[in-house]
């Protein structure tokens, strides 16, 4: 099944699998697969590092 | 052990009418599927129609004053404001508690009110888990207690949708044209997506649930057409006057969108449930989607609710479940009863419901107990001592403001709490009314109506309950004093909006001539004169006209003066044909002077606004009965009872509608619901009577109704559900007096704060006196003048009172004693060590004293007693975990009746610094005043 990095309704609905399906081909996409959350260390690069994976 | 699965789905605000055009345009294909599979049928709402009231219902099978939840908020256990209603304030089991006595695994996602999570044997992740509070690039924090167990909280966290992830690709199934929105102006598609990824997380989180966990039962609350609909249905086609085309155009797709987002998410719920499992599907109520849809909304608080219509849905599936068959007369009530029963287990006396037996191919073995409240073993609720009842927390903490304990809170804090508590009492007032329980509802009414009659909602129900209990002339007074407020109110509210735009309009003027710009063509608005205060009663009486001549013809209706109601009814009938309930009144008024065709057609008018009306199904049945037509009055009266199932009346006038058709069987079972519904309907004990002893030949069951209808008075007393058993409660307390554990070993005495703490009234002034005498240096400040309560003084320190916000006071407390009520221990300062001499008194007296220092009335003597106990519970428990602060019981009675024995004990915690002899001195028998 061909996931656009764009997303799609039937993603949202498929719940846990579509989700997470959907954010790995954001990533590979080049765009961030995720909102932001910092790590328990507080690390501020993070979502940096995310932007640019 | 049954084995068996079933999946409770909650769709807020599902409403057939909405679903069945879908279904026929085939674009809810799985909910097709699953009806055809199985059954459906309307489930009737309750009173309030508030979300968090009816969904607790579902899960509990109770209504709101069994229950607990009172609508969206709560007070903040400090007082500090109010906060959104949280689990621990649901006082019984939930279905999940139930089943996982019963040795079930469950898992309960986003349920509503479900924060903090209980600690059930499975998964639950409380309501507070899908609100995204900031924008994407913020931080996305999960708040403590949102997932049970903890370990599962973060896989969980990732789950989560936020708005700002989703895409056009998302929205444009709702809004096709969504590329012409200027979203800086319009923020409307920022809300679909909100709603959208709010129901993404919670279906995530289920599904991973699902697929990752074993299960027996789970329950997924979905808040989305709820939302979809407050929103958007103004928009739902067909189209209304007055809601703007552009605006029609880009939206009239939106509601229609939701559901069928909720049939894919369904799809993909039934895969991973598999066929082995009963599946329910239930609303809490539905939403008008049609020519009932209100123009304006009420402005009072939870208004929004006059879109729910009084319908939700119930679809059910499983191996147990007959297929393709409509079922009649489900109220939300019946939900988990229906799945105990599907787990082989005992519904109880004390809920309100009853299973669904009409969805079973086989009629299942019906077993009842009293409670699973009384059910000892670990349920997965939180601790006891954490259920508290907001509402008697935040009365016991007005009741220490007004003692002068503690500072009150902020004007605009105390004014939201305040009416907080006003709707809450007004939710349970409707809650009792939904069950015909006058009692109840009548001094909750009369409290409110007294102390806001500017608030025409309270006087209106007031004298709706004066009518039910025929006490004519107060409804008339009731009604004519809520007219008058209200029309004055409206006066107010047109002349301070004159005055608003009057000064608008000369700062305008003024601005225009400072700058001179203004052109010679442009003109500004004239305001019109605003007229006199008559002129203005007169416009109000006109505009409200067909509202007030429907009241007045109730009056008379009641008053048994049916013409004179007729002439009113018929004025409202000119200025507003449409006015919903106004043809029943007008079909009533013709019944009671025997006009039967014409109250005949008039119920048809009635039905032919709202075909769907229980009331005027109803009244039609009670014609055909006096037409002596019993088949149409049967039929009528089953079509009523099979929309809300909840009206006595309409069962009793069934069973006499069955009697006469010769169907005693059938008669004595709808008598029998009659009863059950209203346990003091006299008159239909008295047919049962009759029927068991002549037709049906139970001698026994005569006797039993003949038993009960001779104990039945004519006015109900209040019912009493005293919650917690008081004496065990005050045993956990009172049981540790005298014993203490050192925890401040090698602190310099220079360094430690002596507390003598407590509640109000429970003798901590006399500890205080003791101290003194001993020698011990008290820290007060004298502001508090002693007087006939306590005649030696208060010996308070005024900064005290304010130590949640300011603990400053406490650096120069050190090596002294101050006093410090109990409910304040909390705020203490962490960074000193303390040694505390907790008084305990018997609590009856501590209110007693308390309420003869307050001149107030006793009547919630027992209530407040509860909650102050449960509070030194809590803080008993607090105290125990703290390694700073060294704690000593002390019982006032045993000061009194044992004084040197008590000091002896206080001097060895003092480590022997008290001077006994003296402390001796002071204890004076007469402070003991509250005894005898």
């Amino acid at each position: 099944m061909e996931i656009p990095p764009e997303g799609a309704l039937g993603l949202l609905a498929l719940g846990a699998v579509g989700i997470k399906a959907w954010r790995q081909a954001r990533k590979e996409a080049g765009e961030p697969s995720h909102w932001y959350r910092k790590s328990p260390e507080n690390d501020d690069k993070t979502h940096e590092a995310e932007k640019n994976d | 052990m049954t084995k068996q699965k079933v999946l409770l789905i909650g769709w807020d605000a599902a409403d057939w009418k909405v679903i069945h055009p879908l279904i026929d345009a085939g674009k809810m294909p799985t909910l097709k599927q699953f009806i055809n599979e199985g059954v459906m049928g309307n489930l009737a709402t309750l009173d309030p129609p508030l979300s968090p009231i009816m969904w607790t219902s579902i899960g509990t099978g109770k209504t709101a004053d069994k229950h607990g939840v009172m609508g969206f908020t709560q007070p903040r256990e400090d007082g500090s404001g109010i906060q959104p209603v949280l689990s621990t304030s649901r006082k019984v089991k939930a279905v999940w508690n139930i089943l996982m006595q019963a040795g079930y695994k469950s898992h309960v996602i986003g349920w509503w009110p479900s924060h903090p999570a209980d600690p059930i044997n499975g998964v639950c992740i409380s309501n507070f888990y899908h609100h995204a509070t900031g924008a994407l690039d913020d931080e996305w924090n999960m708040a403590q207690g949102t997932v049970h167990p903890p370990e599962l909280a973060e896989t969980l966290a990732e789950l989560r949708v936020h708005p700002e992830e989703l895409t056009a690709s998302h929205i444009a199934p709702f809004v096709p044209d969504l590329e012409k929105i200027d979203q800086t102006k319009d923020q409307r598609l920022l809300s679909i997506a909100k709603i959208t990824a709010e129901a993404s997380s919670m279906h995530a989180a289920a599904t991973w649930i699902m697929e990752n966990q074993p299960w027996d039962f789970l329950a997924v609350y979905y808040d989305a057409i709820d939302h979809y609909c407050h929103g958007f249905m103004k928009f739902h086609p067909p189209h209304r006057e007055g809601i703007p085309r552009d605006l029609y155009d880009f939206y009239n797709g939106v509601v229609e969108g939701g559901y069928r987002f909720h049939d894919m998410m369904l799809e993909r719920l039934l895969q991973l449930a598999g066929d082995d499992t009963t599946v329910i599907i239930c609303s809490d109520h539905g939403f008008h989607p049609d020519h009932l849809r209100p123009i304006q909304l009420p402005q009072e608080p939870a208004g929004p609710a006059a879109e729910h219509s009084p319908y939700g849905m119930i679809a059910m599936r499983g191996p147990a479940i007959k297929q393709d068959q409509l079922i009649y007369g489900s109220t939300l009530l019946d939900i988990t009863p229906t799945i105990l029963t599907l787990f082989d287990l005992p519904t109880a006396r004390d809920m309100e419901g009853r299973p669904l037996l009409q969805a079973f191919k086989q009629a299942p073995d019906i077993k009842v107990i009293d409670s699973w409240e009384e059910i000892a073993g670990d349920c997965g609720m939180h601790d006891v001592d954490a259920e508290q009842d907001p509402w008697m927390e935040q009365e016991a903490l007005d009741q220490l403001v007004a003692l002068g304990y503690i500072e009150p809170p902020g004007e605009n804090v105390q004014k939201t709490v305040e009416n907080n508590a006003r709707e809450s009492k007004y939710y349970l007032a409707r809650v009792y009314l939904s069950k015909n329980d006058y009692a109840n509802a009548l001094p909750l009414l009369e409290e409110l109506f007294a102390k806001y009659p500017d608030q025409s909602r309270f006087g209106l129900r007031l004298a709706k309950v004066y009518l039910n209990l025929e006490r004519i002339a107060e409804a008339r007074r009731v009604t004519d004093e809520t007219i008058a407020v209200s029309e004055q109110t409206q006066v107010q509210e047109i002349k301070d909006n004159f005055a608003q735009q009057k000064a608008a309009k000369e700062k305008a003027e003024k601005e225009k001539a400072e700058t001179e710009e203004k052109s010679e063509t442009e003109e500004s608005q004239e305001i019109p004169e605003l007229p006199d205060d008559a002129t203005l009663l007169e416009q109000i009486r006109q505009r409200n006209r067909p509202t007030l001549a429907l009241l007045q013809g109730n009056l008379c209706l009641a008053e048994e003066k049916p013409e004179d109601a007729l002439a009113h009814f018929q004025k409202a009938q000119t200025a507003s044909p449409r006015l919903p309930d106004l043809h029943i009144s007008i079909a009533h008024s013709y019944l009671k002077m025997q006009q039967l065709q014409d109250a005949e057609e008039a119920f048809f008018q009635a039905l032919e606004i709202n075909p769907d009306s229980a009331a005027a199904l109803y009244g039609l049945g009670l014609v055909y009965l006096q037409m002596r037509q019993f088949n149409d009055a049967a039929e009528a009266l089953m079509d009523s009872v099979g929309r809300i199932y909840h009206n006595p009346n309409a069962h009793y006038f069934l069973g006499e509608a069955f009697y006469r058709l010769g169907r005693f069987e059938m008669a004595a079972q709808s008598w029998e619901v009659a009863v059950t519904q209203a346990p003091g309907l006299k008159k239909a004990h008295k047919r049962l009577i009759d029927i068991y002893q002549r037709h049906l030949n139970e001698a026994l069951k005569a006797a039993q109704h003949q038993e009960i209808r001779d104990r039945i008075v004519e006015v109900p007393t209040h019912s009493s559900d005293q919650a917690v058993d008081k004496k065990t409660t005050l045993k956990t307390v009172l049981e540790q007096s005298g014993t203490h554990t050192k925890k401040l070993v090698g602190i310099p005495p220079a360094k430690i704060i002596t507390l003598v703490s407590g509640l109000p009234r429970s003798g901590t002034s006399m500890m205080m006196q003791i101290l003194q005498a001993g020698g011990l240096d008290l820290l007060t400040d004298e502001k508090r003048n002693a007087d006939e309560h306590n005649p030696l003084g208060y010996f308070e320190l005024e900064a005290i009172k304010n130590l949640k916000q300011d603990k400053s006071c406490l650096a120069s407390a050190q090596g002294k004693v101050i006093k410090v009520i109990a409910q304040l221990l909390p705020a203490l300062d962490k960074g000193y060590h303390y040694r505390i001499i907790f008084m305990l008194r018997e609590i009856h007296e501590v209110l007693q004293s308390q309420q003869t220092m307050l001149n107030q009335a006793e009547s919630d003597k027992d209530k407040l007693g509860q909650t102050f106990q449960q509070q030194l519970h809590r803080i008993q428990v607090w105290l125990r975990k703290q390694n700073n602060i060294e704690v000593i019981y002390v019982k006032y009675q045993e000061v009194i009746q044992h004084p040197l024995q008590a000091i002896e004990k206080l001097n060895d915690f003092l480590d022997g610094v008290l001077d006994v002899e003296k402390s001796l001195e002071v204890v004076d028998v007469n402070l003991y005043r509250a005894r005898g």
